[in-house]
């Protein structure tokens, strides 16, 4: 590995002074430069791991206050240091701790882990990027207040980080998106000027986390997946516990059923009817709910006759007229739709009623309670569930670790493909073909088995595939050309990543390319007007600075 | 820290030494995590005990040992960790030790037969 340990284009002497103003503001032990510190900060899911080209940090600078964010910035501005802000650092698969630009100083957040304020009443909180959702979690349960976070899994990491890389959850659908549920954020911009938004630019705001846009332009998302500022304070809506919760299945038994499966959950979750996560999956394609994976991985897949096997492998796009008879003979759904409820309990049986009379016009659908439970759970039976569906944030996805013969070959890290597609049955068969058509050619192991996209958010589909990391440096060049290939092809048909990881960041971004990348032009605008010294998370979403930029060709 | 040159041999049987850490001899270690699926896990641990050190079972899920234990041990600055497990719970250890500013100090890769059906392990020490 390249020892770059002074920021490209950044003087040793410059480089040396600024380390030394550094430690003087949040004091010499946190400030890391050697390398076995330094270690700390590299992604451990790089597709670039021991490669030239593998992203790495030249310091690490730690500060415990936002008025030490602000001297640091002020620092960086006035030795022109590149810094790169991250919170905890588990953003793994998408990036992890390690800068987008090689050289950069690592701003490391986690000290900055304070919860400000848990409000039961409004059922909100603010705290700090250091604060973890264990750490919420925790704060939540020892003091008895009857909030619920909602997580992602594995739930390591930051409230603050995920939902500023527009990260999502597992509970109601309000909560989910994580960066749609927050309410109100204080940012170190790069020139050192602390700002609030919302109704917190009003000096003694009294509904700083309760009224999100303020008035005037509403600036918060230009902060998230960006480089235009740190975040220093972030507000977030919490669910109030629920009373009860239900939790469904439908099933439909042919392939065509699809398409109205998909249209009957969208008018259900945009009347709220239902505001659980729902989740798609097909018995008969062998293709479980996000929420079994766990159990499949532990216990492995149902067994399959040899006969269902023989008919899933000459089956195209998950359909053979063959399969389809064998699936109505042996009652396997084609495809079945989980789905859960979260309120008083008379009140999501109602929902349920209505959700089965909507898909009861699909013939032949069926119907089955999995569970129907008064809240909070018993704590012993927690690990009977998913737990994050109960805002409760869980490690156990790394107990998947073992080798199996359902699992023979468990990666090192993988990288996230997470293309964005319509709502629709149609669109989830389009995108297998595409991508199906696409993986083959690129001998890439996605969409290589039908597959079906989730739910997070409302409005799309989002598929979030996992292209493993190896400890073959040829390998993990062949996956990253067809990782990049494959957001090409997307883009063809007007799919785009949601996020990504910074080394595909300008593969995904010129996707967006309408108007000869106006968008693109419109970031670069506002990036010299906000950072003209380029010295904050230079590269992040290909965001950079005028010094750095190269031309489009 | 400096690992001693004494290696823990399951009582009875014989280890290569070469495929599991060596763990200091007197030096204090809050724990010894092991995954208790795994026979080579569970020998590692019981020699541990043996010598009069702690060791906490996980079955691969290490959630419950990070809110109720190393959460409160390596924000209070504690003694090093050993353990054994899959390299999946080891990254996930390691990854929420960095959050205290720990690292692995040192691991070694122990893989039980040259079948590649069987489920390497590493041995581990998680330290300031």
């Amino acid at each position: 590995m390249p020892a770059v340990r002074i920021p490209p284009g950044v003087s040793t002497a410059d480089f040396t002074s600024a380390i030394a103003e550094f430690q003087r503001v949040v004091g010499h032990e946190w400030v890391f430069t050697s390398e076995e510190d330094l270690d700390l900060y590299r992604d451990a899911y790089s597709p670039f791991l021991n490669e030239p080209e593998e992203r790495i940090a030249s310091a690490a600078v730690a500060p415990s206050s936002t008025e030490e964010v602000q001297q640091i910035v002020r620092i960086a501005n006035r030795y022109r240091i590149p810094l790169y802000a991250i919170s905890t650092g588990k953003n793994l698969g998408y990036g992890g701790s390690a800068p987008a630009y090689s050289g950069s100083v690592v701003l490391d957040l986690k000290r900055m882990n304070r919860i400000l304020e848990v409000n039961e009443s409004n059922a909100y909180a603010l705290v700090e990027p250091g604060v973890s959702y264990f750490d919420l979690y925790r704060y939540i349960q020892d003091r008895g207040l009857k909030l619920w976070i909602d997580c992602p899994d594995p739930g390591w990491g930051s409230v603050v980080g995920n939902a500023i890389d527009r990260g999502g959850g597992y509970t109601a659908a309000s909560y989910r998106n994580h960066f749609d549920s927050h309410c109100g954020m204080e940012i170190v911009l790069p020139n050192g000027e602390l700002l609030r938004t919302g109704m917190g630019a009003i000096p003694s705001a009294q509904t700083w986390q309760q009224y999100k846009s303020g008035c005037g332009p509403w600036i918060d998302g230009i902060f998230s997946q960006s480089n235009y500022g740190i975040v220093t304070k972030m507000g977030f809506w919490l669910m109030p516990q629920p009373e009860a919760y239900l939790r469904c299945v439908v099933s439909v038994p042919r392939y065509a059923d699809l398409g109205p499966l998909v249209e009957t959950l969208n008018y259900l979750e945009n009347s709220r009817i239902t505001q659980g996560f729902p989740d798609l999956s097909s018995p008969l394609l062998g293709y479980a709910p996000i929420g079994q994976i766990q159990l499949v991985m532990e216990q492995g897949p149902p067994p399959l006759t040899p006969q269902h096997q023989a008919l899933l492998a000459e089956a195209k796009l998950g359909y053979s007229p063959q399969l389809e008879a064998y699936a109505v003979k042996s009652g396997i759904p084609y495809w079945e739709l989980w789905l859960s409820y979260y309120g008083p309990m008379e009140v999501i049986e109602a929902q349920w009623r209505a959700t089965q009379r909507h898909f009861g016009l699909i013939h032949d659908t069926k119907f089955r309670v999995v569970d129907r439970v008064t809240l909070p759970l018993d704590p012993a039976r927690i690990e009977n569930y998913h737990e994050p569906e109960f805002g409760v944030p869980s490690l156990r996805v790394f107990s998947i670790g073992a080798r199996t013969p359902w699992n023979p070959t468990p990666s090192k890290g993988h990288m996230w493909f997470s293309p964005i597609i319509p709502r629709t049955g149609e669109a989830i068969l389009e995108a297998n073909r595409v991508f199906g058509e696409a993986s083959r050619d690129l001998d890439m192991p996605l969409f290589r088995t039908f597959t079906l996209p989730a739910c997070f958010w409302e409005r799309s589909f989002v598929f979030i595939l996992a292209t493993p990391v190896t400890e073959d440096p040829a390998t993990n060049r062949h996956y990253r050309d067809g990782f990049k290939k494959l957001i090409e092809i997307g883009g063809r048909y007007g799919w785009g990543e949601y996020r990504t990881a910074p080394v595909f960041q300008q593969t995904v971004m010129n996707v967006y390319s309408f108007n000869d990348h106006a968008l693109q032009s419109f970031h670069q605008t506002l990036k010299d007007a906000i950072d003209p010294n380029g010295i904050l998370s230079a590269g992040r979403y290909a965001i950079w600075p005028k010094h750095l930029r190269e031309p489009r060709s | 820290m400096a690992a001693a040159a004494v290696s823990l041999a399951p009582s009875g049987g014989c280890v290569d030494s070469r495929d599991v850490i060596a763990l200091p001899d007197r030096a204090p270690l809050h724990t010894v995590v092991f995954d208790n699926r795994y026979a080579r896990a569970r020998a590692f641990a019981a020699d541990a005990a043996s010598k009069g050190i702690r060791t906490t079972g996980i079955d691969g899920d290490v959630t419950a040992l990070w809110l109720r234990d190393l959460r409160f041990h390596w924000s209070a600055d504690g003694p090093a960790v050993a353990g054994m497990t899959t390299a999946r719970s080891l990254l996930c250890l390691e990854q929420m030790a960095h959050d205290s500013w720990r690292r692995v100090l040192a691991r070694v890769e122990y893989r039980p037969s040259r079948s590649t059906a069987a489920t390497p392990l590493v041995s581990w020490i998680i330290g300031a």
